[in-house]
């Protein structure tokens, strides 16, 4: 079944119950580290306590309140889940990986696999000559338009991308 | 406040005109690509600050903002997809033009009514936003807080029949500003992970929510923009004199309906847009026709979201609150200067708000005359594939994100991705959530600070004339739509 493919009545118990949930467990936190003994001082607590306090009830109408019953999904899109999951993990990796192997390796790398992996691109075109204009095209605008320091890397990689930026 | 001599004291306005010029064009190119919206091209752009002097970068925000707004017409027109959320009715009412040979009628329209409707709402912009600021000087403490509540009240009330789902976005975004160290006891809230050590900045969190969760969910949904080019190698046939001068009545309605949204915060000019157009399908004899290309259909929204977009600006610079998502991304351009939006800027630094006012004023005089050169090329540039255009987006944001606050910033940028994608599959909206953000402080620092000079006496905090008729105000937009729902069902 496609991620998508729920009623209006399930998401809107969804987010009912996740409201109340996470208020739930919010508002039992702040009643636990939130002290009065010092009021109007110390009250560092106290409006995220309020919003926990505002979002609870409409967390509890949601999640078990009367709705209108609505059946059947309305015009929900198929989603493509595992390309949706390449992706996110692709951009997780780059954003860990960059402070190591450095912007420039690590961004051929991304585009390359994001080209390759996301988009289905076979040709040498647009998985070695775009990622590779791209990140030239990047390091100049930040490197020496905007004169910000990109990070590069550590060990041989620090080595490498110092010869390039 | 209408004294711009010192504009011209110094070689500098050239370069504030060039750089005006720059923000019209980039905002026209970003604002026309399908899949690259506004706001999304202002956060992404946002690091060029750094390059620039104050004056100059607002000046450059504010024009790509109102050219920004009108691009995304020349797609939703031209090729019936909307290049930003705001030209959805563009694209219903625009494209019959199109399809029926005459792209240069809808094009005609929507160039001289956003235009016209710009200027317009920067001259209210420069007579209103003075005059609110001074007013707003003489507030305390509950005063702020009051105007904070107001404009969440404002944003919650924007969300029509999905009030709960505004409401949850604002009271999201208002929790996600409590995260980090408390700007007034100095204590760390909610640090769960090193990254949010030093809170939730605006520019991960816009960055995050709008442009890379657009790309992430157009890969789930499949949902990659197509272009067909065919009405580009057409004859242009633009309107007469007279046909605008028939659709003065639908512009006078709508410019008020688009400004007066856009003063509200959260509504933005994408609502705008919508309540333009529902109202002239009330006043209109045709209504049954909207939808095949009526002129008076596409005149109404392209009107009303231009005078919104220059609208939202009031609140913000008077107030230091946002009018609309993308105003609150330039609020991001006053934060990277350390600059407070709000009354004290109109105090402190009248000549930086005057640069911000000529800058509103040329970029709606100079998209209108750009349009009318540019808007083929300008149309031909926007097919560039859309793996580029995400692979872009996902490599300028990620850089962007570490350019401005390092490596954690760009976790806490994808933590708003992941998030973006929950609220979109939720239908909850992403914007009302940003303005949270951005009044949660407000609201917060405010309301502490009052509470400790009133000696923790809630009544006497509130208690001023301003700040009870702020809270009225506001309880009489959460009403608003319990009352309209109450009336729907009694007819």
């Amino acid at each position: 079944m496609s991620l998508l493919e729920v009623t209006p009545l399930f998401k809107t118990r969804l987010i009912g119950w996740i409201t109340f949930v996470c208020s739930a467990i919010g508002g039992l936190y702040i009643a636990r580290v939130q002290r009065f003994d010092h009021y109007p001082e110390d009250l560092d607590f106290l409006f995220p306590g309020l919003i926990f306090l505002v979002l609870l009830p409409v967390g509890a109408l949601l999640a078990f309140g009367p709705h209108k019953q609505k059946t059947g999904s309305e015009d929900q899109p198929a989603t493509h889940n595992s390309t949706f999951t390449k992706l996110a993990a692709l951009a997780w990796t780059y954003v860990a990986l960059i402070d190591y192997i450095g912007f420039p390796i690590a961004t051929i790398a991304f585009q390359s696999a994001v080209l390759a992996f996301v988009f289905k691109k076979r040709s040498i075109s647009w998985l070695v000559v775009t990622p590779l204009t791209a990140t030239i095209a990047f390091t100049l605008f930040f490197k020496v338009g905007l004169s910000v320091p990109l990070p590069r890397g550590v060990g041989l990689f620090y080595t490498l991308n110092a010869l390039i930026i | 406040m209408f004294d711009f001599t010192f504009l011209f004291a110094d070689s500098s306005f050239l370069i504030l005109l060039t750089l005006i010029t720059a923000g019209v064009l980039t905002g026209f190119i970003v604002g026309a690509m399908p899949g690259f919206d506004i706001t999304t091209g202002v956060a992404l752009l946002l690091p060029l600050s750094y390059v620039m002097d104050q004056s100059e970068a607002l000046a450059f925000f504010t024009a790509m903002y109102c050219a920004g707004v009108f691009g995304g017409s020349i797609t939703a027109i031209l090729f019936r997809i909307p290049g930003t959320s705001e030209s959805v009715m563009s694209a219903v009412e625009g494209y019959p033009f199109t399809a029926r040979g005459d792209p240069g009628l809808a094009l005609g329209i929507a160039i001289v009514c956003s235009g016209v409707a710009g200027v317009g709402a920067t001259l209210v912009l420069m007579t209103l936003s003075p005059l609110l600021a001074q007013f707003a000087l003489a507030f305390g403490p509950g005063d702020y807080a009051a105007l904070g509540i107001l404009g969440c009240a404002a944003v919650v009330s924007a969300s029509g029949d999905k009030i709960a789902h505004g409401l949850i976005a604002v009271l999201l975004g208002l929790f996600l500003s409590t995260i980090g160290p408390d700007q007034i006891s100095g204590a760390f809230r909610f640090t769960v992970v090193p990254a949010l050590q030093d809170g939730i900045t605006l520019i991960p969190a816009i960055i995050g929510l709008f442009a890379v969760s657009d790309v992430f969910w157009r890969i789930l949904v499949n949902d990659v923009p197509n272009l067909n080019r065919s009405a580009l190698g057409e004859q242009w046939r633009f309107p007469s004199i007279r046909y605008y001068l028939n659709l003065s009545a639908t512009f006078i309605r709508s410019w008020t309906i688009g400004l007066f949204t856009g003063i509200l915060p959260g509504a933005g000019a994408s609502s705008a847009a919508f309540i333009a157009h529902s109202t002239e399908a009330r006043f209109a004899k045709n209504s049954n026709d909207f939808g095949t290309g009526v002129p008076e259909a596409l005149a109404a929204p392209e009107t009303a979201k231009n005078a919104a977009a220059v609208g939202s600006l009031i609140p913000l610079l008077a107030l230091g609150i946002p009018g609309s998502g993308t105003a609150a991304v330039i609020l991001g351009a006053f934060e990277i200067h350390n600059l407070q939006a709000g009354p004290l800027l109109f105090a402190q630094q009248p000549e930086l708000v005057k640069t911000i006012f000529v800058a509103v004023l040329i970029a709606n005089i100079a998209f209108v005359l750009a349009s009318f050169f540019l808007m083929r090329p300008i149309a031909m540039m926007t097919g560039l594939p859309y793996p580029i255009i995400a692979m872009g987006i996902l490599t300028l944001s990620v850089t962007g994100c570490i350019a401005t606050g390092g490596i954690s910033t760009a976790y806490i940028m994808l933590g708003f991705a992941m998030l973006g994608i929950a609220l979109k599959f939720l239908e909850i909206p992403a914007a009302p959530v940003i303005l949270g953000i951005v009044l949660g402080p407000i609201i917060e620092v405010y309301f502490r600070r009052g509470l400790l000079m009133a000696d923790g006496n809630v009544i006497s905090l509130f208690g001023s004339p301003m700040s009870m008729t702020l809270l009225i105000l506001s309880t009489v937009f959460l009403a608003m739509p319990f009352v309209s729902h109450v009336v729907r069902l009694h007819r």
